[in-house]
């Protein structure tokens, strides 16, 4: 569906994009994160055809962007970075302008407007003018603006910034409601965001390509987590004996134990036997997914980036 | 061309959800009330013609357009739905137009306005209609020109007041290079000179149509300066993509 080969993007001197390829196919929903000035923002502009690359090829739906952005403007559904819109336009008349600009008209522009506003629960602000709708509300006028013309391809450029955490969940649902049957690409500064609603995470580091993996490979290492309620002797190593385990680790007071599996086995059933016959006060019996944070944390520091 | 007509009827509307269409229709019609019946002195001169309603036209509108144009990119690339009207499946050249289009209708309205003027006078007397036509045509073709260089300069600056103030220096100078007192201090020092403002600039055209002759070299200057201008914008527009 969208393919970067080599995109590179300078600024004068300024290097914003570094020669960056990835591939997304169809369905996927690409987490796009990584330090603020990273290159996000301008590889996205470069897929909507807004930036042209200054070498490399960008390929949307089997054209070239740069030769034929039109074709796929037409497919991108797209909401820039501060969600640009006219303040003192009516909801309503926005979204029909859009629509009409995008093509839509008569009574296929009525039925789009309606499914667009019913998706972004906007039906109880389609009369108002936008300068008198929430942070919240704007956000779903801009998403709603981007899907009038049920596009295949949806670009969001941080879709919840400056939302509080109920918009932000509620934003969060809807992408992943669109998701379902289009091609999302989104950027943000939330990794729990990117668990949560992607499939895919791509992170940019001083615009290079620093990861790009599955979030199940990423977050596929789990491990089980044993807390006792006072210090016992002996646990670690009756631990290291269990068939399935790899390893071991042990906080310093000997209280807390993480346990690794081979294939990511469930531990659980196996350590409560055990701590049932060992007689070991059982404060917490937990699996723990590996963060996505520590992931981001070491790829950024590898790639010579500050903080993530 | 649907486009077009999307984006100029967006255009034209916002214009009436701010002051800016009111004060520019009003500000208007004051004028040319005022250049018609006191500068003119329509009864003084007790003759049905309506000679003074155009005589300041070309300064009127050189100060007033650039009202209208300054915000159209500038207001864009302030709030960042520029990158909107961008990357929908639009050519550069159906945004210019349909911004293009969009202010051309508000000047076209702040014009019907004026109508009650010559109508006034021909009920008060025979009234020759020729120059009254040219004249409205002169007016259009005219705030085309204006209009399209107010568009290249908005597209060039992301502050309002800068493509006001630069819109107003470029639109009053194409004008008054050819002012008739200009003409007569530039005969003075040379015939080439003279011939060269009368050509490029706005006002001594706009004489000749509004006399109710309707050179056709006139009408395509207007045009061509309209077409020059919208044309530079759009590859302004497209330079855009390579910033």
């Amino acid at each position: 569906m969208i393919e970067l080969i080599e995109v590179t993007k300078r600024y004068g001197d300024v290097v914003a994009v570094h020669g960056i390829s990835f591939q997304v196919d169809r369905g996927e929903i690409i987490g796009l994160v990584g330090p603020n000035g990273a290159g996000k923002t301008t590889t996205m502009k470069m897929i909507t055809g807004y930036l042209a690359p200054t070498s490399g090829k960008l390929v949307v739906d089997g054209k070239d962007v740069l030769s034929d952005p039109i074709h796929a403007q037409a497919r991108i559904g797209y909401l820039p970075e501060n969600n640009p819109l006219y303040p003192e336009m009516v909801v309503q008349d926005y979204l029909s302008f859009m629509g009409k600009m995008r093509g839509l008209r008569g009574s296929q522009l009525a039925v789009r407007l309606r499914t667009a506003a019913a998706a972004c629960d906007l039906r109880s602000v389609i009369q108002r003018p936008i300068r008198q709708l929430s942070k919240g509300f704007r956000q779903r006028v801009g998403i709603a603006q981007a899907i009038i013309h049920d596009p295949d391809i949806l670009i969001l450029d941080e879709p919840t910034s400056g939302l509080d955490p109920n918009q932000i969940v509620e934003i969060r649902d809807l992408i992943q409601e669109l998701g379902r049957n289009k091609t999302v690409i989104l950027s943000t500064h939330i990794l729990s965001e990117v668990e949560e609603t992607c499939s895919r995470a791509i992170m940019i580091v001083a615009g290079r390509l620093a990861v790009d993996e599955k979030i199940e490979t990423l977050s596929g290492g789990q491990r089980t987590r044993l807390a006792l309620s006072k210090t016992t002797d002996g646990v670690l190593k009756k631990l290291e004996g269990l068939d399935e385990v790899v390893k071991v680790e042990a906080s310093n007071d000997k209280r807390e134990f993480w346990i690794e599996s081979k294939n990511n086995a469930d531990l659980a059933p196996t350590l409560f036997a055990l701590a049932v016959e060992q007689g070991w006060q059982v404060a917490e019996l937990a699996r723990e997914r590996r963060s996505l944070e520590n992931v981001f944390r070491e790829a950024s520091r590898a790639a010579g980036g500050e903080k993530s | 061309m649907s486009r077009i007509c999307v984006l100029a009827a967006k255009e034209f509307k916002s214009f009436f959800s701010s002051w800016v269409a009111y004060f520019f229709i009003l500000v208007f019609v004051m004028a040319s009330l005022w250049f018609f019946f006191f500068h003119a002195e329509f009864f003084g001169r007790g003759r049905a013609e309506i000679r003074g309603l155009f005589e300041w036209l070309p300064l009127t509108l050189a100060i007033l357009v650039p009202g209208l144009t300054m915000r159209q990119w500038a207001r864009e690339r302030e709030m960042g739905s520029i990158e909107l009207l961008l990357t929908l499946p639009a050519s550069t050249s159906e945004l210019v137009l349909g911004k293009f289009f969009g202010c051309l209708a508000l000047v076209f309205v702040a014009l019907l306005f004026t109508l009650g003027i010559p109508i006034t006078a021909s009920s008060l007397g025979d009234l020759d209609w020729g120059p009254v036509v040219g004249g409205y045509c002169a007016a259009l073709l005219l705030g085309s020109a204006y209009i399209a260089i107010g568009l290249l300069v908005s597209s060039w600056f992301t502050d309002q007041f800068v493509a006001l103030i630069t819109g107003w220096m470029i639109c009053v100078f194409m004008a008054a290079i050819s002012h008739e007192s200009v003409l007569f201090w530039a005969t003075d020092i040379s015939k080439t000179l003279a011939d060269t403002l009368g050509f490029v600039g706005f006002w001594s055209r706009f004489d000749s149509i509004e006399r109710g002759v309707l050179d056709f070299r006139d009408v395509a200057y207007y045009l061509s300066v309209t077409g020059l201008f919208l044309y530079l914008n759009t590859c302004r527009l497209r330079l855009q993509r390579w910033a």
